[in-house]
């Protein structure tokens, strides 16, 4: 049996009319005409049957369907508001980006206001570090504005400290002092805890060279910052307790010089000296 | 309103079509945890371009289209394995059928161990029930090397399973 036959045999699906196509004519006449052939397809129909009701049998996780639809509402609450499904398209993309770059721009000036009307600006405080850290993150929430292709800028790399895949970037325009951060987002799956990075090219005197231990949980969420050269770091862990230490890896580096302060013993202490030093990007 | 519309639509498409994108996403993916990041990609583009989705009728054909172009991109950058690459013998017409029920996971492992461009077109074939002319439309691909890949690829299926059939490693 050649094998343009052979080709044609396999392709023919079992109880379809495929073998009644044009182009499947010969091996029709070839099967009604030498049985040898036709045990052939036989078998390989069977062995069809069988494939075909075992490549359906798989066992599905009983919570799935609720994991999916918590992931979804979380990513719809974080997303701009879009048009009616049987719009046209045209005015629902227009729409969309509309809301989106009004919520971006309203979001953006609100924070730069807020951060202009805090006296004394460039000292990192106890109180407005932690409130700078949120802001981010609010603002990567109503920004909604994320890139699904997974780069990793070279400029703002990701910590090796945070466990998980980049599954899209934002990026965040004069976060902070003018300057550029990006966020990643690192939550690793259905269900799971969600996780955002924020890199920003900054330099925060005193702050420690590893993510905190054991971080203030509030809200269902950890945040936690550090330092690692030029790199300010800040992730927020979204979900349990426990989720912070099993995604973020807080062990000391096997070289550090000095000993290290954590955020929130920063937070806790109520430090004076917390400067951020702006660097370059 | 249209927001509600939409989570209406999206959460009765996980409702009624969650267990079915999860096989198929298994079945391609090879593993739970990226059956269930796949699923998961697969919703979130749904809910994002569910205006693409015409009738409810095309959902769970659409869903599947969606949950495969999310594993083809995964694989870019991967390097693209060859027909000629999949040293398998064409001549695998089984000489004899078996009864014995399928071994599970002796299947996906069958699966794992095939380029994904094989994979895909036999989880096309048996998964979704297309014939070849829809899988090289879907895939956009000539019939004649759609034709020749689910041969091979079926042939190493039957002897990876058959109750007497081996096949050494490296035949990816």
């Amino acid at each position: 049996m050649d094998k343009r036959l052979l080709e044609q045999l396999e392709a023919c699906r079992p109880g379809s009319s495929d073998l009644s196509l044009p182009e499947m004519s010969q091996l029709a006449a070839r099967l009604a005409s030498d049985p040898e052939v036709a045990a052939h397809a036989a078998r390989i129909q069977h062995s069809d049957a069988k494939f075909r009701l075992a490549f359906q049998e798989v066992d599905v996780p009983d919570d799935m369907k609720d994991r999916l639809l918590q992931r979804l509402a979380i990513e719809a609450k974080s997303t701009p508001a879009e048009g009616p499904v049987e719009s046209a398209k045209a005015n629902w993309r227009i729409r969309r980006w509309a809301i989106a770059a009004v919520c971006l721009a309203a979001t953006i000036v609100g924070l730069l206001t807020a951060w202009w009307a805090i006296p004394n600006h460039p000292e990192l405080t106890d109180e407005n570090v932690e409130q700078i850290a949120e802001g981010w993150f609010l603002l990567v929430d109503q920004a909604g504005t994320w890139h699904q292709d997974k780069r990793v800028s070279e400029q703002y790399p990701v910590s090796p400290r945070v466990r998980g895949k980049v599954r899209r970037w934002m990026p965040l325009p004069a976060v902070a002092y003018d300057r550029d951060a990006v966020a990643y987002d690192l939550t690793p799956s259905v269900g799971g805890p969600r996780i955002t990075l924020i890199v920003l090219r900054a330099k925060v005197e005193g702050l420690m060279n590893r993510p905190d231990p054991s971080p203030p949980y509030t809200q269902k969420r950890s945040i936690s910052a550090w330092q690692s050269g030029n790199l300010l770091y800040v992730v927020q862990v979204e979900g349990r307790e426990l989720d912070y230490s099993r995604y973020v890896d807080t062990s000391s580096p096997r070289l550090a010089r000095q000993t290290p302060r954590s955020f929130s013993s920063l937070i806790a202490a109520r430090p004076m000296h917390g400067v951020i030093a702006m660097q370059a990007p | 309103m249209a927001d509600e519309t939409r989570a209406v639509t999206v959460e009765r498409l996980v409702t009624r079509h969650h267990a079915e994108v999860y096989r198929y996403a298994y079945r391609l993916s090879g593993s739970q945890a990226d059956a269930e990041d796949l699923t998961q990609q697969a919703f979130l583009v749904a809910q994002e371009k569910l205006d693409q989705l015409r009738s409810e009728d095309s959902a769970r054909s659409w869903l599947f289209t969606v949950t495969r172009n999310c594993f083809l991109r995964t694989l870019r950058g991967h390097s693209a394995q060859s027909a000629a690459a999949m040293d398998l013998d064409l001549n695998q017409i089984p000489e004899e059928t078996w009864d014995d029920p399928i071994d599970h996971e002796r299947l996906q492992d069958a699966l794992n161990r095939l380029a994904p461009e094989f994979r895909v077109i036999l989880v096309m074939y048996y998964f979704e029930d297309c014939s070849y002319k829809e899988i090289a439309e879907k895939l956009n691909l000539p019939a004649g090397t759609v034709m020749s890949r689910l041969s091979r690829a079926k042939g190493h299926l039957r002897r990876y399973l058959s109750p007497h059939g081996t096949l050494s490693d490296g035949h990816q």
